[in-house]
């Protein structure tokens, strides 16, 4: 008899403990319990969750936040596009301003096609490139060529060409902006993935500055702005280098045409075999 | 006098090599077909133009005028005509506003040999310091600070000791030795305006003992009379680095993230101190300096005076370099200058030497094997070993905590490193990051 009453004792104050436990424990998560705003769950499992940065904020969740609490618009954030826009506007009753769906340009194609007066010998970064030697007889605003955008992507959508300059992968690229941000010459900009052509040099200094220094150089010739080559006049000359609209849609004599083909096709880009590099 | 053991930590013992340009005359270089002169000489904003195109100018003729209290005035250093203001290169690599000025061919050499009576009692430190940001006066040691920003301390710093730079730890250089050998009274007296200018009790000449020559010319001009101290240091790189003449000279460390002032000392270049001499005794802008123009390849090395605004070529030719040789030209010392390209760059006032190199020691970099020399031998006493994995991380916080921004780039750990790291590189690239990030705050 005692053995059993041995056993049972600590049987009846586990669970008597248990019981207070349960009783104390479930009285305060109705009393405390933190107020669940459904719409902000809702608006979390919306967003990406791949926190890449690229709409301002820390993660998805502080521009989820942002949204509900200091109403951001609701177009920030470029990985999720037009869908994500749809989606969150009809979660918050607001309306879907459109997010124009963009990709990360590179303004040059020089790499291979450039000719330098000096070699580089130092860190092998265009950051330290362009900190300790701003300018080694070649092209100045072009690509550098060491590849720190790759190395900032996080999608895998921006490789090393076999020409030595970066090409994204317009499918994978969903502009978040840090290739922009990691290149210290400013050769990556954001453009609307509608846009059919865009130019592939940044250089605005004279024809013979830049013949001197690259094949694929814009030269400011003005071809492409002429009403010969181009009859809606889409393309106006700002300084040396012409200003691609959006929607320009007559380019093909102007892609032929072109001395330092310098005009890049998206259907071109597309199709384009990438040669990847270990960063 | 006092012989005293250098006390600052690290540093290290490069061949000199000053034996190439070491003589005791002054070469002189002709300006060439036309100077080019750029309006950022100095730390700070640049300068604004007031020249306009086709506008005749004589020897000291304004060209810039200082936009904002730490930048400068820049002279035309020629007679002549302006040609043109545009863009051109830049000792720092890029590409800056510059007025192009042609010299007159028959133009007279004015020479400016008419020395004013000035006596150092009467003068007083505010018309010192006028005179000195008139004349254009910047650190002619290498940073090119403007002078008169460094002798009006804010208030409550007093400055008790003044130190005359005369170290020159630079390998290759001579420029700084011949001005002692050539003008040992011109320096003196700037060494006493300077004095009265910031009111200091103390003057010492600090010079490094591979200098004989100028030491003993030194030692004969009867300092002590001028109340100056002679200290002849050990040499050791960096030496001249003015944070660790100062724990050489007096044995006191500026804090981090201080300034010479913390610690109540003024440090000048002696080169600036004979600018500050000819500015108030001749009225004379900064227009022309001494440059070491070296290597082994020339055939007329030697220190040159010449004039601001000078191409590279014009001076190299002079000098009997073969332009075909592709040979790397360095602007300044070897351990800090920089490598130019186009030899179409002028000389600019923080101009100490030009030097040409033939074979450039590069190594290949191997990974770190953490030996430890990089901090041994560092100045500073940073953790080098860490910098480069905490940069490529981009942590931030890491590099602040490492204090990155006390390094003062001098090149001891890339040039002690066994593996061929190029540390200063990654240490350079780490200031401009935390920079960025202070920016962004």
């Amino acid at each position: 008899m005692e053995n059993v009453f041995a056993i049972l004792l600590p049987i009846f104050t586990v669970a008597g403990l248990g019981l207070v436990f349960g009783f104390v424990l479930s009285f305060a998560s109705k009393r405390f319990a933190p107020e669940i705003n459904e719409t902000e769950e809702k608006l979390f499992e919306l967003l990406p969750g791949v926190n890449c940065g690229a709409c301002g904020y820390a993660g998805c969740q502080a521009y989820g936040k942002a949204i509900i609490k200091s109403k951001e618009e609701i177009n920030k954030c470029p990985v999720g596009g037009d869908e994500l826009v749809g989606k969150i506007a009809k979660l918050m009753g607001v309306d879907a301003s459109s997010a124009l769906k963009q990709f990360a340009a590179v303004h040059c194609q020089g790499g291979k096609n450039t000719f330098s007066k000096a070699a580089y010998l130092g860190i092998n970064t265009c950051a330290g490139e362009a900190l300790t030697t701003p300018n080694r007889g070649a092209c100045e605003w072009g690509c550098l060529g060491y590849g720190d955008c790759v190395k900032v992507c996080d999608f895998d959508a921006i490789h090393m060409s076999e020409d030595g300059y970066p090409v994204v992968d317009i499918d994978k690229c969903t502009a978040c902006g840090k290739c922009v941000k990691a290149c210290p010459r400013a050769v990556i900009t954001l453009i609307p993935k509608t846009q059919k052509i865009y130019l592939g040099c940044r250089n605005p200094q004279k024809g013979k500055i830049v013949k001197d220094v690259c094949s694929h150089g814009c030269i400011g010739c003005r071809m492409c702005s002429l009403p010969k080559f181009t009859p809606s006049g889409k393309v106006k000359m700002k300084g040396n280098l012409p200003e691609i609209p959006s929607d320009w849609d007559d380019y093909e004599i102007s892609v032929q045409k072109c001395p330092g083909k310098c005009f890049v096709v998206m259907e071109d880009i597309k199709t384009f075999s990438y040669e990847t590099v270990s960063p | 006098m006092i012989f005293s053991r250098s006390k600052f930590k690290g540093g290290i013992h490069p061949k000199d090599h000053k034996e190439i340009s070491r003589g005791s005359s002054i070469l002189t270089s002709s300006p060439g077909e036309e100077v080019v002169i750029p309006l950022t000489q100095h730390i700070g904003a640049p300068a604004t133009v007031t020249v306009k195109k086709g506008d005749h100018l004589n020897v000291g003729d304004i060209i810039g005028t200082p936009s904002g209290f730490v930048s400068s005035f820049i002279h035309s250093s020629v007679t002549g005509t302006v040609k043109d203001i545009d863009i051109f290169p830049h000792s720092s690599g890029k590409k800056i506003l510059s007025v192009v000025i042609t010299p007159d061919k028959d133009a007279e050499i004015k020479g400016s040999d008419n020395k004013e009576d000035i006596s150092i009692e009467n003068i007083s430190s505010k018309d010192i310091i006028d005179n000195i940001q008139k004349a254009g006066i910047v650190g002619m040691g290498g940073a090119s600070f403007p002078t008169h920003v460094k002798l009006l301390p804010p208030k409550g710093k007093k400055i008790d000791t003044l130190i005359i730079n005369a170290a020159e730890c630079e390998p290759y250089l001579t420029a700084d030795e011949t001005l002692i050998i050539n003008n040992i009274d011109g320096i003196k007296l700037g060494a006493k305006l300077i004095q009265k200018a910031v009111n200091a009790k103390k003057i010492i000449i600090a010079i490094e003992d591979n200098k004989p020559n100028a030491i003993e010319k030194l030692k004969n001009a009867s300092l002590s009379d001028a109340g100056i101290e002679l200290n002849i240091l050990p040499t050791r790189y960096p030496q001249g680095g003015e944070k660790q003449l100062i724990e050489a000279v007096l044995n006191k460390q500026v804090p981090s993230g201080g300034l010479p002032m913390d610690t109540s000392t003024l440090v000048q270049n002696i080169a600036t101190s004979f600018a500050v001499y000819e500015a108030i005794y001749y009225k004379k802008p900064l227009i022309e300096r001494l440059t070491t123009v070296t290597g082994d390849s020339l055939k007329k090395p030697g220190t040159y005076k010449v004039k601001i605004g000078t191409k590279l070529k014009d001076i190299l030719r002079e000098a009997g370099y073969d332009e075909s040789s592709g040979s790397l030209v360095i602007m300044g010392g070897p351990m800090m200058g920089s490598p130019v390209l186009d030899l179409e760059t002028p000389v600019i006032k923080a101009t100490s030497g030009i030097l040409v190199l033939d074979k450039i020691p590069m190594e290949q970099e191997y990974p770190c094997i953490r030996c430890g020399r990089c901090i041994f031998y560092c100045p500073i006493g940073l953790s080098t070993t860490e910098i480069p994995s905490a940069y490529n991380n981009n942590d931030i916080k890491q590099l602040q905590d490492l204090h990155v921004m006390d390094c003062i780039e001098c090149g001891c750990c890339s040039y002690i490193c066994p593996a061929g790291i190029p540390l200063v590189h990654y240490l350079k690239l780490a200031k401009v990051e935390i920079r960025k990030n202070a920016r962004k705050q």
